[in-house]
Protein backbone atom coordinates (compact mmCIF):
# COMPACT_ATOMS: atom_id res chain seq x y z
CA UNK A 1 0.00 0.00 0.00
CA UNK A 2 3.15 2.34 0.35
CA UNK A 3 3.97 1.05 -3.28
CA UNK A 4 2.99 4.70 -4.48
CA UNK A 5 5.64 6.67 -3.04
CA UNK A 6 7.98 4.41 -3.94
CA UNK A 7 7.35 4.57 -7.42
CA UNK A 8 7.10 8.62 -7.13
CA UNK A 9 10.48 8.39 -5.21
CA UNK A 10 11.53 5.90 -8.32
CA UNK A 11 10.85 8.47 -10.67
CA UNK A 12 11.89 11.94 -9.26
CA UNK A 13 15.46 9.74 -8.88
CA UNK A 14 15.08 9.05 -12.36
CA UNK A 15 14.28 13.10 -13.27
CA UNK A 16 17.39 14.18 -10.99
CA UNK A 17 20.06 11.67 -12.91
CA UNK A 18 18.83 13.02 -16.24
CA UNK A 19 18.72 16.53 -15.03
CA UNK A 20 22.11 16.76 -13.02
CA UNK A 21 24.50 15.51 -16.39
CA UNK A 22 25.17 19.26 -16.66
CA UNK A 23 28.38 21.21 -16.34
CA UNK A 24 27.74 24.32 -14.48
CA UNK A 25 30.94 25.43 -13.87
CA UNK A 26 32.22 29.08 -14.90
CA UNK A 27 34.86 26.96 -17.39
CA UNK A 28 31.83 24.84 -18.95
CA UNK A 29 30.22 28.18 -19.41
CA UNK A 30 32.44 29.92 -21.11
CA UNK A 31 33.53 26.89 -23.28
CA UNK A 32 29.57 26.75 -24.44
CA UNK A 33 29.72 29.91 -25.79
CA UNK A 34 32.58 30.90 -27.08
CA UNK A 35 33.68 27.26 -28.43
CA UNK A 36 31.06 24.62 -28.70
CA UNK A 37 29.74 25.93 -31.64
CA UNK A 38 32.30 24.61 -33.57
CA UNK A 39 34.46 22.28 -31.18
CA UNK A 40 31.26 20.54 -30.25
CA UNK A 41 29.66 19.68 -26.80
CA UNK A 42 32.16 17.14 -25.73
CA UNK A 43 34.98 18.81 -27.95
CA UNK A 44 34.60 16.32 -30.28
CA UNK A 45 35.63 18.98 -33.17
CA UNK A 46 34.19 17.93 -36.35
CA UNK A 47 35.86 15.98 -39.00
CA UNK A 48 39.18 17.58 -40.69
CA UNK A 49 37.22 21.15 -40.61
CA UNK A 50 37.59 21.80 -36.76
CA UNK A 51 39.97 19.67 -34.39
CA UNK A 52 38.63 17.78 -31.58
CA UNK A 53 39.61 19.56 -28.09
CA UNK A 54 38.88 15.91 -26.06
CA UNK A 55 42.40 13.75 -26.58
CA UNK A 56 44.11 16.16 -28.15
CA UNK A 57 47.66 15.83 -27.62
CA UNK A 58 48.30 19.62 -28.82
CA UNK A 59 46.87 20.68 -25.34
CA UNK A 60 48.97 18.84 -23.15
CA UNK A 61 52.46 21.00 -23.56
CA UNK A 62 51.03 23.99 -25.40
CA UNK A 63 49.83 26.37 -22.63
CA UNK A 64 51.34 29.60 -23.76
CA UNK A 65 50.20 28.88 -27.28
CA UNK A 66 46.59 28.16 -26.15
CA UNK A 67 46.21 31.11 -24.70
CA UNK A 68 47.42 33.20 -27.90
CA UNK A 69 45.40 31.22 -30.14
CA UNK A 70 42.08 31.74 -27.89
CA UNK A 71 42.55 35.52 -27.36
CA UNK A 72 43.96 36.53 -31.38
CA UNK A 73 42.58 33.22 -33.18
CA UNK A 74 45.10 31.32 -35.57
CA UNK A 75 45.19 30.76 -39.23
CA UNK A 76 48.47 28.35 -39.57
CA UNK A 77 48.14 24.73 -39.66
CA UNK A 78 48.00 23.25 -36.48
CA UNK A 79 48.72 19.27 -36.12
CA UNK A 80 46.79 17.79 -33.40
CA UNK A 81 47.43 14.00 -33.05
CA UNK A 82 49.70 13.63 -36.29
CA UNK A 83 46.68 15.37 -38.39
CA UNK A 84 47.07 18.71 -40.08
CA UNK A 85 44.28 21.00 -39.42
CA UNK A 86 43.93 24.32 -41.79
CA UNK A 87 40.68 26.53 -41.23
CA UNK A 88 41.32 29.78 -39.48
CA UNK A 89 40.18 29.99 -35.95
CA UNK A 90 38.62 33.40 -35.26
CA UNK A 91 39.86 35.28 -31.82
CA UNK A 92 37.81 35.78 -28.57
CA UNK A 93 38.67 39.44 -27.93
CA UNK A 94 36.48 39.83 -25.46
CA UNK A 95 37.92 37.30 -23.02
CA UNK A 96 39.79 38.70 -19.90
CA UNK A 97 42.79 37.06 -19.02
CA UNK A 98 41.09 35.48 -16.00
CA UNK A 99 38.32 33.41 -18.82
CA UNK A 100 41.14 32.38 -21.05
CA UNK A 101 42.60 30.87 -17.52
CA UNK A 102 39.70 29.10 -16.58
CA UNK A 103 38.81 28.21 -19.59
CA UNK A 104 42.16 26.31 -20.45
CA UNK A 105 42.25 24.51 -17.12
CA UNK A 106 38.65 23.56 -18.60
CA UNK A 107 39.65 22.13 -22.06
CA UNK A 108 42.68 20.70 -20.39
CA UNK A 109 40.31 18.45 -17.59
CA UNK A 110 37.49 17.61 -19.18
CA UNK A 111 36.24 14.77 -21.72
CA UNK A 112 38.98 12.35 -20.40
CA UNK A 113 41.80 14.94 -20.81
CA UNK A 114 43.70 15.20 -17.53
CA UNK A 115 46.48 17.50 -18.43
CA UNK A 116 46.34 19.26 -14.91
CA UNK A 117 45.85 22.63 -14.37
CA UNK A 118 48.02 25.71 -15.53
CA UNK A 119 49.09 28.49 -12.76
CA UNK A 120 47.09 31.84 -13.84
CA UNK A 121 50.63 33.86 -13.85
CA UNK A 122 51.75 31.87 -16.71
CA UNK A 123 48.56 32.48 -18.27
CA UNK A 124 48.81 36.08 -17.82
CA UNK A 125 52.53 36.06 -18.70
CA UNK A 126 51.52 34.00 -21.91
CA UNK A 127 49.01 36.79 -23.23
CA UNK A 128 51.28 39.87 -22.34
CA UNK A 129 53.77 37.99 -24.66
CA UNK A 130 51.07 37.10 -27.71
CA UNK A 131 51.91 38.67 -30.98
CA UNK A 132 49.07 41.17 -31.99
CA UNK A 133 48.02 38.46 -34.82
CA UNK A 134 48.88 35.43 -33.77
CA UNK A 135 50.90 33.32 -35.72
CA UNK A 136 52.17 30.99 -32.62
CA UNK A 137 50.60 27.36 -32.42
CA UNK A 138 53.26 25.62 -35.25
CA UNK B 1 9.61 -10.67 1.42
CA UNK B 2 10.76 -7.99 4.53
CA UNK B 3 10.35 -4.35 4.35
CA UNK B 4 13.52 -3.30 2.63
CA UNK B 5 13.78 -5.71 0.16
CA UNK B 6 10.71 -5.19 -0.90
CA UNK B 7 11.17 -1.21 -1.15
CA UNK B 8 14.12 -2.02 -3.50
CA UNK B 9 11.94 -4.52 -5.12
CA UNK B 10 9.32 -1.55 -5.94
CA UNK B 11 12.03 0.81 -6.67
CA UNK B 12 13.45 -1.43 -9.19
CA UNK B 13 10.33 -1.81 -11.10
CA UNK B 14 9.80 1.98 -10.99
CA UNK B 15 12.72 2.20 -12.96
CA UNK B 16 12.29 0.01 -15.13
CA UNK B 17 8.27 1.11 -15.60
CA UNK B 18 10.17 4.52 -16.38
CA UNK B 19 12.51 3.22 -18.87
CA UNK B 20 9.77 1.48 -20.58
CA UNK B 21 7.50 4.60 -20.77
CA UNK B 22 10.24 6.23 -22.36
CA UNK B 23 10.82 3.66 -25.07
CA UNK B 24 7.65 3.50 -25.78
CA UNK B 25 7.73 6.75 -27.20
CA UNK B 26 9.62 6.18 -30.13
CA UNK B 27 7.72 7.61 -33.12
CA UNK B 28 10.08 10.28 -34.55
CA UNK B 29 7.83 13.09 -34.41
CA UNK B 30 7.02 15.01 -37.61
CA UNK B 31 6.56 18.57 -38.88
CA UNK B 32 4.37 18.20 -41.79
CA UNK B 33 1.00 16.20 -41.66
CA UNK B 34 2.03 12.69 -42.31
CA UNK B 35 -1.25 11.90 -43.87
CA UNK B 36 -0.97 14.44 -46.54
CA UNK B 37 1.59 15.20 -49.34
CA UNK B 38 4.14 17.83 -48.29
CA UNK B 39 3.07 21.24 -48.70
CA UNK B 40 4.51 23.54 -51.47
CA UNK B 41 5.28 26.70 -49.45
CA UNK B 42 5.85 29.65 -50.61
CA UNK B 43 3.06 32.29 -52.60
CA UNK B 44 1.85 31.14 -55.69
CA UNK B 45 0.98 33.40 -58.23
CA UNK B 46 -1.65 34.26 -60.69
CA UNK B 47 -0.92 34.49 -64.16
CA UNK B 48 -3.38 34.82 -66.88
CA UNK B 49 -6.02 33.28 -64.87
CA UNK B 50 -3.40 30.35 -63.79
CA UNK B 51 -2.43 29.66 -60.11
CA UNK B 52 1.43 29.37 -60.46
CA UNK B 53 3.25 27.60 -57.29
CA UNK B 54 6.23 29.45 -55.74
CA UNK B 55 9.05 28.41 -57.74
CA UNK B 56 13.11 28.54 -57.44
CA UNK B 57 14.05 31.15 -60.09
CA UNK B 58 17.23 29.84 -62.36
CA UNK B 59 20.75 30.80 -61.28
CA UNK B 60 24.14 29.98 -62.06
CA UNK B 61 26.85 30.03 -59.61
CA UNK B 62 30.36 29.14 -59.62
CA UNK B 63 30.95 26.10 -56.81
CA UNK B 64 34.06 24.84 -54.98
CA UNK B 65 35.67 22.83 -58.41
CA UNK B 66 35.24 26.71 -60.37
CA UNK B 67 32.33 24.55 -62.10
CA UNK B 68 29.42 26.30 -63.06
CA UNK B 69 25.94 25.21 -61.24
CA UNK B 70 22.35 25.69 -62.70
CA UNK B 71 18.92 24.74 -61.84
CA UNK B 72 19.92 22.30 -64.52
CA UNK B 73 22.86 20.68 -62.43
CA UNK B 74 19.58 19.65 -60.48
CA UNK B 75 17.33 18.53 -62.78
CA UNK B 76 15.28 15.44 -61.48
CA UNK B 77 16.77 15.50 -58.29
CA UNK B 78 16.06 16.91 -55.23
CA UNK B 79 18.20 18.93 -53.49
CA UNK B 80 18.59 20.76 -49.85
CA UNK B 81 19.61 24.75 -49.97
CA UNK B 82 20.90 26.60 -47.07
CA UNK B 83 23.10 29.81 -47.15
CA UNK B 84 26.19 29.82 -44.70
CA UNK B 85 29.88 31.24 -44.88
CA UNK B 86 33.06 29.44 -44.25
CA UNK B 87 34.74 31.70 -41.30
CA UNK B 88 30.87 32.22 -39.86
CA UNK B 89 31.17 31.50 -36.14
CA UNK B 90 27.81 31.26 -34.67
CA UNK B 91 25.31 29.13 -36.46
CA UNK B 92 27.28 27.57 -39.70
CA UNK B 93 29.56 24.93 -37.76
CA UNK B 94 25.81 23.51 -36.49
CA UNK B 95 24.91 23.61 -39.74
CA UNK B 96 27.47 22.00 -41.40
CA UNK B 97 28.05 19.63 -38.93
CA UNK B 98 23.64 19.10 -39.52
CA UNK B 99 23.87 18.99 -43.32
CA UNK B 100 27.45 16.45 -43.58
CA UNK B 101 24.44 13.64 -41.79
CA UNK B 102 22.19 14.53 -44.65
CA UNK B 103 25.54 14.17 -47.45
CA UNK B 104 26.37 10.84 -45.76
CA UNK B 105 22.69 9.93 -45.41
CA UNK B 106 22.38 10.05 -49.38
CA UNK B 107 26.01 9.75 -50.62
CA UNK B 108 24.91 6.83 -52.78
CA UNK B 109 21.49 8.32 -53.78
CA UNK B 110 22.11 10.48 -57.20
CA UNK B 111 18.42 11.52 -56.71
CA UNK B 112 19.43 13.67 -53.84
CA UNK B 113 21.57 16.64 -53.79
CA UNK B 114 23.03 19.79 -51.56
CA UNK B 115 23.25 23.39 -52.89
CA UNK B 116 25.37 25.32 -49.67
CA UNK B 117 25.20 29.14 -51.15
CA UNK B 118 28.17 31.80 -49.69
CA UNK B 119 26.82 34.62 -48.03
CA UNK B 120 30.54 36.06 -48.12
CA UNK B 121 31.35 35.45 -52.04
CA UNK B 122 34.30 38.02 -51.45
CA UNK B 123 36.43 35.85 -48.85
CA UNK B 124 34.67 32.72 -49.71
CA UNK B 125 36.07 31.60 -53.29
CA UNK B 126 36.32 28.34 -54.73
CA UNK B 127 39.50 27.84 -53.54
CA UNK B 128 38.15 28.44 -50.27
CA UNK B 129 35.28 26.57 -50.50
CA UNK B 130 37.29 23.88 -51.41
CA UNK B 131 39.24 23.92 -48.59
CA UNK B 132 35.90 23.74 -46.31
CA UNK B 133 34.76 20.92 -48.61
CA UNK B 134 38.03 19.13 -48.53
CA UNK B 135 38.43 19.17 -44.66
CA UNK B 136 34.72 18.39 -43.63
CA UNK B 137 35.28 15.34 -46.47
CA UNK B 138 32.17 15.62 -48.57
CA UNK B 139 31.69 15.46 -52.39
CA UNK B 140 31.11 17.94 -55.02
CA UNK B 141 28.96 16.34 -57.14
CA UNK B 142 26.97 15.47 -53.56
CA UNK B 143 27.21 18.84 -52.19
CA UNK B 144 27.87 21.76 -54.23
CA UNK B 145 29.11 24.72 -52.15
CA UNK B 146 28.92 27.81 -54.37
CA UNK B 147 29.80 31.31 -55.14
CA UNK B 148 29.95 33.68 -57.57
CA UNK B 149 28.24 36.92 -57.43
CA UNK B 150 27.84 39.86 -54.97
CA UNK B 151 26.28 39.46 -51.31
CA UNK B 152 23.43 41.97 -52.22
CA UNK B 153 22.87 39.71 -54.99
CA UNK B 154 22.58 36.62 -53.06
CA UNK B 155 20.80 38.09 -50.02
CA UNK B 156 18.26 39.37 -51.95
CA UNK B 157 18.03 35.81 -54.28
CA UNK B 158 18.07 33.91 -50.63
CA UNK B 159 15.24 36.07 -49.47
CA UNK B 160 12.55 36.29 -52.22
CA UNK B 161 13.34 32.59 -53.96
CA UNK B 162 14.20 30.67 -49.97
CA UNK B 163 12.30 33.15 -47.67
CA UNK B 164 15.00 32.69 -45.93
CA UNK B 165 16.70 35.48 -43.67
CA UNK B 166 19.99 37.16 -45.87
CA UNK B 167 20.83 40.53 -45.02
CA UNK B 168 23.48 43.49 -43.57
CA UNK B 169 23.42 43.76 -40.44
CA UNK B 170 27.01 45.73 -38.74
CA UNK B 171 25.97 43.89 -35.24
CA UNK B 172 25.95 39.93 -37.00
CA UNK B 173 29.66 38.72 -37.46
CA UNK B 174 31.40 40.20 -40.90
CA UNK B 175 28.47 42.01 -40.73
CA UNK B 176 25.71 39.30 -42.41
CA UNK B 177 22.87 38.28 -40.88
CA UNK B 178 21.92 34.94 -41.74
CA UNK B 179 19.14 32.38 -40.45
CA UNK B 180 19.93 28.52 -40.50
CA UNK B 181 17.31 26.81 -42.27
CA UNK B 182 17.62 24.32 -44.23
CA UNK B 183 15.26 24.22 -47.55
CA UNK B 184 13.80 21.18 -48.97
CA UNK B 185 13.09 21.50 -52.90
CA UNK B 186 11.53 19.32 -55.23
CA UNK B 187 12.83 18.16 -58.85
CA UNK B 188 10.27 21.27 -60.37
CA UNK B 189 12.01 23.35 -57.57
CA UNK B 190 9.29 23.76 -55.21
CA UNK B 191 10.02 23.99 -51.76
CA UNK B 192 9.06 21.44 -49.75
CA UNK B 193 9.53 21.80 -46.41
CA UNK B 194 11.76 24.29 -43.95
CA UNK B 195 14.32 23.11 -40.69
CA UNK B 196 16.14 24.33 -38.86
CA UNK B 197 19.52 23.54 -39.78
CA UNK B 198 21.26 24.15 -36.46
CA UNK B 199 18.71 21.40 -34.35
CA UNK B 200 19.52 17.26 -35.00
CA UNK B 201 15.63 16.72 -34.20
CA UNK B 202 14.79 18.71 -37.36
CA UNK B 203 17.31 17.40 -39.32
CA UNK B 204 16.01 13.90 -38.71
CA UNK B 205 12.82 15.00 -39.49
CA UNK B 206 14.27 16.57 -43.20
CA UNK B 207 16.24 13.51 -43.69
CA UNK B 208 12.51 11.52 -43.07
CA UNK B 209 10.92 14.10 -45.79
CA UNK B 210 13.69 13.68 -48.30
CA UNK B 211 12.56 9.68 -47.88
CA UNK B 212 9.12 10.73 -48.30
CA UNK B 213 9.75 12.31 -51.32
CA UNK B 214 11.72 10.15 -53.32
CA UNK B 215 9.02 7.17 -52.45
CA UNK B 216 5.97 9.57 -53.36
CA UNK B 217 7.94 11.45 -56.95
CA UNK B 218 9.65 8.79 -58.11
Amino acid sequence: MFAWPILLAGLIFLIYQFGAKGDNSAGAKIYKSHCANCHGDSGEGLRSLYPPLAGADYLKDHEADLACIIRNGVDVDLIINGKTYNQPMPGNQLLSDQEIAILIDHIRNSWGNDYGNVPFSKVKNALDLCAPTSKSGK
Amino acid sequence: MNNFTEKIFLLVVSLLLAFAGASCNSQPPQKYDPNKPLPVIGPSKRVDGKVLTHQIEPFSFVDQDSNIVTEKSFEGKLFVADFFFSTCPDICPKMSQQMVRVHDEFLKDERVAILSHSLDPAYDTPKVLKEYATALGVETQKWHMVTGYERSEINKFGQSNYLVTAMEDSNAPKGILHGGNFVLVDKNRNIRGMYDGTIAEEVDMLIHDIKRLLNEEY
